[in-house]
């Protein structure tokens, strides 16, 4: 760990000294507060003795006093374990089909959401028109700490206590997961009102992780190859900060569709600790399929729109790497 | 898993009485480290336990509990900061003095500068710096608490000790 991280830490340590100033958790206020099953069980036992006493009084007889007898030795049935759901909202006159949905998938979705909340704030909002056809799939989790979201092909609404916050998802990233996940589980009927998902966006030839990173910049490798009708880039990704001259892997490209331009922004994975010697990088190959044609739009590095690339020698000529 | 400086043994074995009295103060620093509001943070490890009660007996055993709990924790804090959708809140904080050597007076605002700059971080990679330099825990327990892989948590930290000793930097130049 390094000396500046050491600092970190003791400015943190220090909070130990504090004086909490709040009152402290009772766990009585949290158990009685609380769906526990010890309540559920005494309702159902008083349940089960009213369901005895009309038996009886109705002269079901002997057979009545052993049904009692068992049933109030039968002990509470275990409470069901949590699950994550999708209600897939999409019917209107009768029940939207529900299923559950792998918790991999639910923390995933939840991981993305947090980083785009590390990336910028969500925006309040208000729910679209609810119509006819799909109106989202309604995730519930199973960890009630966490916020329902309603998932949309390009939005996702998270709901807390005030207003919805949205967050805007052109490439689908939320819904496919979903849809990919629940895929197997729902019929045909539903299945076909679903919109499709988009072909996974990018799709690009290298090794996947996330795609968040360290800051990179890229060029076109054969720019006179390009056209309007080209759906296919290559890239030539250089990591930005100093890495001993190697550029190492790089995540995933994001890919945003604009009128006026395609913006690319690609990213490397984050060095580990320690210091870098500072040769320049080399740089990596990477495709990536667009989902429709470049037209008329120009390709941006994001890299040379913000962050601390902007002022390098390798946005110099601008963020536009390829123009119409 | 070391909680505080102790060791943590606590697991379903304790009763959730037990636990919520032993180690819900050590909670509350760390959910206040990451909310930076104490009352934020009383509300948010309520949540945390009010969510783990009912399913107290059915929680992960043995080393996989405590991170268990903690995730619960860093959840609920990070919910209660979209609930409150301004962060990060003012920091009237004045830290309770430490014992310092050398420059005390340089060294007691650099961890004050510090301290606030880490407030202004966006809130999971605050909580990640906070898992990784108050809770000492490695990069693979940090992303075990955060709900995501590790190159991810690796790059919430990375980014974050960037942006404060980049801060750091331009403070000093300043001065």
């Amino acid at each position: 760990m390094s000396e500046f991280e050491d600092k970190i830490r003791d400015s943190l340590r220090r909070a130990d000294s504090e004086i909490i100033p709040v009152a402290p958790l009772d766990p009585n206020e949290i158990a009685s507060r609380a769906p526990g099953r010890a309540p559920r069980v005494g309702v159902a036992r008083a349940w089960l003795a009213v369901a005895a006493a009309i038996v009886l009084v109705t002269g079901a007889g002997f057979g009545a006093w052993s049904w009692l007898g068992r049933g109030s030795t039968v002990p509470a049935a275990p409470a069901p374990v949590p699950q994550n759901s999708v209600e897939i909202d999409v019917f209107s006159g009768r029940e939207n089909p529900r299923v559950n949905l792998d918790a991999a998938v639910t923390g995933q979705l939840y991981a993305m959401l947090s980083d785009q909340e590390a990336a910028g704030p969500l925006k309040p909002a208000a729910l679209p028109e609810q119509g006819l056809g799909f109106r989202g799939f309604i995730l519930i989790p199973a960890d009630t700490s966490l916020p329902v979201l309603r998932i949309l092909s390009t939005a996702v609404y998270v709901k807390g206590s005030g207003p919805y916050l949205r967050l805007d998802d052109p490439n689908e990233h939320f819904y496919t997961r979903v849809y990919d996940a629940i895929r197997p589980l729902i019929g045909e009927d539903v299945r076909g009102a679903l919109p499709e998902p988009n072909p996974k966006i990018p799709n690009v030839t290298a090794t996947i992780p996330p795609a968040i990173g360290s800051t990179a910049i890229w060029v076109l490798k054969n720019p006179k190859n390009v056209t309007k009708t080209s759906t296919r880039l290559e890239l030539e990704v250089t990591r930005a900060e100093c890495s001993g001259g190697k550029t190492g892997t790089i995540l995933p490209p994001e890919v945003s569709f604009g009128p006026s331009g395609i913006v690319i922004r690609a990213a490397a994975e984050p060095l580990g600790d320690g210091s870098q010697s500072c040769p320049g990088n080399d740089s990596v190959t990477v495709t990536v399929m667009l989902p429709e044609p470049v037209g008329d739009r120009p390709l941006i590095d994001a890299a040379c729109l913000e962050g601390s690339a902007v002022r390098t020698s390798f946005c110099a000529d601008g963020a536009a790497r390829w123009k119409p | 898993m070391v909680l505080a400086g102790v060791a943590v043994t606590a697991g379903p074995g304790v009763s959730f009485d037990s636990y919520v009295r032993a180690w819900s103060a050590g909670l509350l620093r760390l959910a206040w480290l990451i909310t930076r509001d104490w009352e934020d943070a009383r509300d948010a490890v309520q949540d945390a336990f009010d969510s783990l009660y009912p399913r107290w007996s059915r929680l992960p055993e043995g080393d996989r509990f405590e991170p268990y709990v903690s995730r619960c924790v860093v959840n609920a804090c990070l919910a209660v900061i979209r609930r409150r959708r301004a962060d990060p809140v003012p920091d009237t904080l004045v830290l309770a003095e430490a014992p310092v050597t050398g420059d005390a007076a340089d060294q007691v605002v650099e961890a004050d500068r510090l301290w606030r700059l880490c407030g202004q971080l966006p809130s999971v990679q605050r909580a990640a710096v906070v898992l990784r330099f108050y809770r000492d825990l490695s990069f693979a327990e940090v992303a075990e608490v955060l709900g995501c892989r590790e190159v991810t948590a690796r790059s919430h930290l990375h980014r974050a000790v960037a942006a404060m000793r980049r801060q750091m930097e331009e403070a000093n130049t300043d001065e």
